[in-house]
């Protein structure tokens, strides 16, 4: 069973790699345009890193739906407990 | 409906009237790919033919359409065209970007180009009615064509009528509408067609994600192929940029043989693309890069990751385009590599003249976009005169399929224009007949095939409270890692006191929200960093140099 603080831990080794900086602080509340370089194409491969760890399929439509990173940590959770 | 000789609205319609269960395109919808056929097409078309003229809507008045890519989006553009009015793309907002800003960017547009009607998606009705008021222009919401009747055949426009107003992506300074008349669109398309080559391909198919409000979507993934009787394999942007793979899924399911992308997709499929599932894209003939500058390094990643799934060094290609020439302005030729040229970089940017590398010197290598197409001449004008090959200076362009001015914009049309020439701001030469670019002398960035106006970008920025107000500048820094150039902010805080990163997060969003898309980096510096000319304005050249050292030396660190 996957808990948040996992989520987030995997999270932070995506942001530094995906941004190439390791000063971001990840949080609940944090959006993509708190981030400068978050862009779409940068989510694309921060949802391709999560859907490959923790082997779950995250749709276009549920990602449109996120407004922050605890959002997306919830989905993450929520899916991984489904077992999609 | 036909037999008045409208140069592309006439073959079209003679040939779906001949063959109406051609194929026209197949379209994705959700998770299923959705055939349409030429009886479906034109029948969707018509009933947008018919809402429209009950919105009064007569020929030469102005249709905005602003809808999510899909069957009606290109049905209800044909549809205007029909009944002679002129149809023009407009971006849809971003899901994240404030629907009354993005309107209000949008005033420019109204104001200058006086839509009758603004087709719009039901869940955009409300803001873009509100935003609107005040004008003549009538929202339609596009639900009001499902079941409508059609309308009855009408006489089709003269050939030489504008047939569109094509709003090349950009922000609100660049928003120029570039009034397109049916006999230049059609000129375009049958010179293009030769450079094509079409015949070397049994049943093209042409695969596309690219939105329908840039000159490359529009031409080559809607107007020609329907032109051409070619099958459009057609995706959402917003989804493809999500699911870039359902770009390898309409190739591999319908055999695609031709896309027209930008440079950075390259990167994008290749940093997406996931082991495991083996792809056959042996069907493709040309993948056709445009709007952006081509790099040998994204086409060498782009052919390492995928020349196990079919392919070939002649796969990908290069073309030169303009909305203000409807497309095409050059094209590589299709069957065999793009042509390199490794020139001496040092004379290319200190002396504007490309020759064979000096020994010891260091080199870059450019890839040719190919020779003009037929009917288009290619001069370099460089100090006021055209000049030789080899020779940089900025590209100017001379076709019978020019088009006919920005609309209800004189001024910038006679911008445009070096007597019979069209500038296209571009800087390049031309070696051995074909023509390379290597900058460009108007102050535009290119972000992922998209036009972003510099100054929009300061205007945005100036406005953030952190920012001293005029002391920023925006341009654009290629990034070999994402095959594009990414939005630069260099701006100068009001006193010691803001948070630079607290005015950075600020700028971010200032400049996503007026162009809708996010900062690539943002630089906020004390006041006296920036570079001034001797007239005291920002220099934006000094300053690139000055962040570009600053990146190189690790100063920012």
């Amino acid at each position: 069973m996957n808990r948040a603080e996992d989520i987030y831990a995997f999270l932070r080794q995506v942001f530094a790699d995906v941004f190439g900086r390791d000063d971001i602080v990840l949080h609940p509340s944090l959006t993509s345009q708190d981030v400068v370089g978050w862009d779409s194409f940068r989510q694309v491969e921060i949802t391709l890193a999560l859907e490959e760890k923790f082997s779950i399929r995250i749709r276009t439509k549920e990602l449109n739906e996120l407004a922050n990173v605890g959002d997306l940590v919830a989905l993450v959770l929520q899916k991984t407990a489904a077992g999609e | 409906m036909s037999g008045q000789g409208n140069p592309l609205l006439t073959p079209i319609l003679d040939r779906w009237r001949n063959t109406p269960q051609q194929l026209v395109g197949i379209f994705h919808d959700g998770d299923t790919w959705n055939p349409v056929d030429a009886a479906r097409f034109l029948q969707r078309a018509l009933q947008f033919s018919a809402l429209f003229a009950d919105h009064s809507v007569a020929a030469g008045d102005i249709v905005l359409i602003v809808l999510e890519h899909g069957i009606d989006a290109h049905a209800a553009f044909l549809g205007a065209m029909l009944i002679g009015a002129v149809p023009s793309f407009m971006p849809s907002p971003s899901v994240k970007q404030d629907a009354g800003l993005y309107w209000r960017q949008h005033r420019e547009v109204f104001s200058h180009t006086k839509p009758r009607a603004i087709l719009v998606y039901d869940a955009l009705l409300a803001d873009l009615s509100a935003a609107a008021a005040g004008s003549d222009a009538t929202v339609i919401a596009v639900s009001r064509a499902r079941g409508a009747p059609a309308a009855a055949p009408a006489r089709l426009p003269a050939a030489n009528a504008i047939a569109l107003l094509q709003h090349s992506s950009g922000t609100t300074g660049l928003k120029k509408g570039v009034a397109l008349s049916y006999q230049a669109i059609a000129a375009q398309l049958s010179a293009y067609r030769d450079a094509l080559d079409l015949d070397r391909v049994p049943e093209p198919r042409f695969a596309s994600w690219l939105p329908l409000y840039h000159d490359m979507g529009l031409i080559s993934s809607f107007l020609l192929p329907i032109w051409l009787g070619v099958p459009i394999l057609s995706i959402d942007p917003f989804e493809w940029t999500k699911q870039p793979a359902l770009f390898f899924d309409a190739v591999e399911k319908f055999a695609g043989t031709h896309a027209w992308i930008p440079n950075f997709a390259l990167l994008h499929h290749v940093r997406s693309a996931r082991g495991g599932h083996r792809r056959d894209l042996s069907s493709l003939s040309a993948i056709i890069c445009c709007s952006e500058p081509n790099k040998p390094e994204a086409f060498d990643a782009f052919l390492e990751r995928f020349a196990e799934w079919g392919v070939t060094g002649a796969t990908l290609q290069c073309c030169y385009a303009m909305a203000e020439t409807v497309f095409a302005v050059t094209q590589s030729r299709l069957g065999e590599p793009v042509r390199r040229l490794a020139v001496d970089r040092e004379a290319l940017q200190a002396e504007g003249f490309a020759t064979v590398p000096r020994p010891g010197a260091q080199e870059t290598v450019l890839l040719s976009n190919g020779p003009p197409i037929a009917g288009c001449e290619v001069g370099v004008l460089r100090d006021g005169a055209f000049a030789g090959e080899s020779i940089v200076g900025e590209i100017c362009i001379t076709a019978p399929y020019l088009f006919n001015g920005y609309y209800h914009n004189q001024d910038a049309t006679a911008k445009a224009f070096h007597g019979k020439w069209l500038r296209s701001g571009d800087l390049g030469f031309v070696d051995r007949g074909e023509v390379f670019i290597v900058g460009r002398q108007k102050d535009v960035i290119i972000v992922n095939g998209r036009n972003i106006a510099a100054h929009d970008v300061e205007a945005a920025v100036s406005r953030v409270p952190e920012v001293k107000p005029g002391r920023a500048v925006a341009f654009g820094n290629y990034l070999a890692s994402l095959g594009s150039e990414q939005l630069v902010v260099v701006a100068e805080r009001c006193g010691p006191r803001v948070d630079p990163g607290a005015a950075a997060r600020a700028i971010n969003h200032a400049v996503f929200q007026e162009v809708g898309i996010s900062c690539g980096d943002v630089r906020v510096m004390d006041q006296g960093w920036l570079v001034k000319t001797t007239s005291g304005k920002i220099s934006r050249s000094e300053n690139v140099r000055k962040y570009q050292e600053c990146i190189a030396q690790g100063r920012f660190d």
